[in-house]
């Protein structure tokens, strides 16, 4: 019996880098965003991870529903879940959604609250009170917070120079560096307002800060009892256009879209258009 | 006289007698788990433990002590003694249940078969 030859052919090469090729783009282009689902654990259908307000790191702004379903909540986060039936089952009335154990996950209103560390299961609860899937929800402390300028995290510190704005937001993490789901009271505050202050709200994951006078201080933000503190540099200013251009320096505001952008993941409100015409006219 | 009244009786006896013994005899639950918890549960006929806020799916059967095995249009009911600190609520099919648990502590699981009890399953709730 004949075998084939072991090494490669030249047209073999050929059609291997053919097919690479053709390959190629696509590999490139894929860009994989986990869906904000979740399949119930009896197999009946999946649960859908909602935003119940705009301060939940999992929501792009303005959008209710998550770019991931995840994988845990912080304590204190507010959220919304969907069911919906697999195809077999999807003649059935949708059913009502209530946590396990009240005093560890609270809902009411279609928003739950995570209260307590640790799993707590979710049931879907038929108008028979059948319990026809369940889902368990990690609950997690926030370890740590990750703060971003633009898409970026933050260093040691951050710059802006005096009349300039910049945005930061923040994500609570677990120890796990898990970025932890749920809407969050934020609280936003700067040391020392001559140095820089604070343009529109300062309630949210995201923040804009303008720089008022060169020197030191400290942005801080807060969720509960766990805090923050970022060192932040202002910077003479030269204006309104920045010399310096550096794409980590958001002084160069007089462009919207570059912090448009940052913000695009975050908050987006008025407070962003608010800050650019700050900066504009100061 | 007397033979013709207690006649009746003897019969009534006998065929009380007759009937039970072709009924099955409650002896225990199997009971298989049909889901996977993400904290580890002890699921056995005769008892239960598992952490607070964990829910899991049993399928049970009841099983007869007698010769006489128990069909499907046998009902069989299980409910919590203390719903404070577990609860028991059907499943999505005929004799599955979610048992849940929804404080620390311990309780029973009452299992009723044809609308009898039959036994009070211990079970104990544990803290994570």
């Amino acid at each position: 019996m004949l075998r084939p030859p072991l090494t490669p052919t030249t047209s073999d090469w050929r059609r291997r880098a053919l097919a690479l090729a053709l390959l190629a783009p696509l590999a490139c282009s894929y860009d994989y965003q986990p869906p904000p689902t979740s399949q119930g654990e009896l197999g009946r259908g999946e649960f859908t991870y909602r935003c119940a307000g705009s301060t939940d790191a999992l929501c792009p702004a303005g959008a209710t529903v998550a770019t991931g379903f995840p994988m845990a909540i912080a304590v204190g986060g507010r959220f919304a879940l969907d069911y919906t039936f697999n195809s077999d089952h999807d003649d059935e009335p949708l059913p009502l959604l209530r946590s396990a154990a009240a005093d560890r996950i609270d809902s009411g209103d279609g928003v739950f609250t995570a209260l307590v560390t640790g799993y707590t299961a979710i049931l879907a609860v038929s108008g028979t009170s059948q319990v026809i899937d369940v889902k368990h929800l990690r609950v997690a402390a926030i370890d740590h917070f990750a703060v971003y300028q633009g898409s970026l995290e933050i260093g040691a510190s951050v710059e802006v120079e005096a009349g300039a704005t910049l945005e930061l937001s923040a994500a609570p993490l677990d120890a796990q560096d898990l970025v932890l789901g749920g809407s969050l009271d934020y609280a936003w505050t700067i040391a020392d307002p001559a140095i820089a202050t604070i343009v529109g709200t300062a309630e949210d994951d995201a923040v804009v800060i303008r720089g008022v006078s060169e020197g030191s201080t400290t942005a801080s933000v807060a969720v509960g009892d766990f805090k923050i503190d970022v060192p932040l540099v202002v910077l003479a200013g030269e204006g309104t256009s920045s010399s310096s251009g550096d794409s980590d320096s958001s002084s160069t505001t007089g462009d919207s879209s570059t912090t448009g952008d940052t913000t695009g993941d975050t908050t987006g409100d008025s407070s962003t258009t608010d800050a650019t015409t700050g900066t504009t006219g100061g | 006289m007397r033979r013709s009244t207690r006649l009746p009786l003897l019969l009534a006896l006998g065929l009380t007698l007759g009937l039970a013994a072709c009924q099955p005899d409650y002896g225990s639950l199997e009971i298989e788990v049909g889901s996977s918890p993400p904290l580890p549960v002890s699921i056995h006929d005769h008892d239960f433990q598992l952490p607070v806020g964990i829910a899991v799916l049993i399928n049970v059967t009841p099983v007869s002590a007698n010769s006489n095995n128990y069909v499907e249009t046998d009902e069989v009911e299980l409910s919590s003694d203390d719903r404070t600190i577990l609860s028991v609520e059907p499943g999505p099919e005929a004799r599955s249940f979610v048992l849940t648990g929804v404080k620390v502590g311990e309780t029973c699981v009452q299992v009723y078969v044809n609308g009898g009890r039959e036994e009070c399953i211990p079970t104990t709730v544990s803290a994570e």
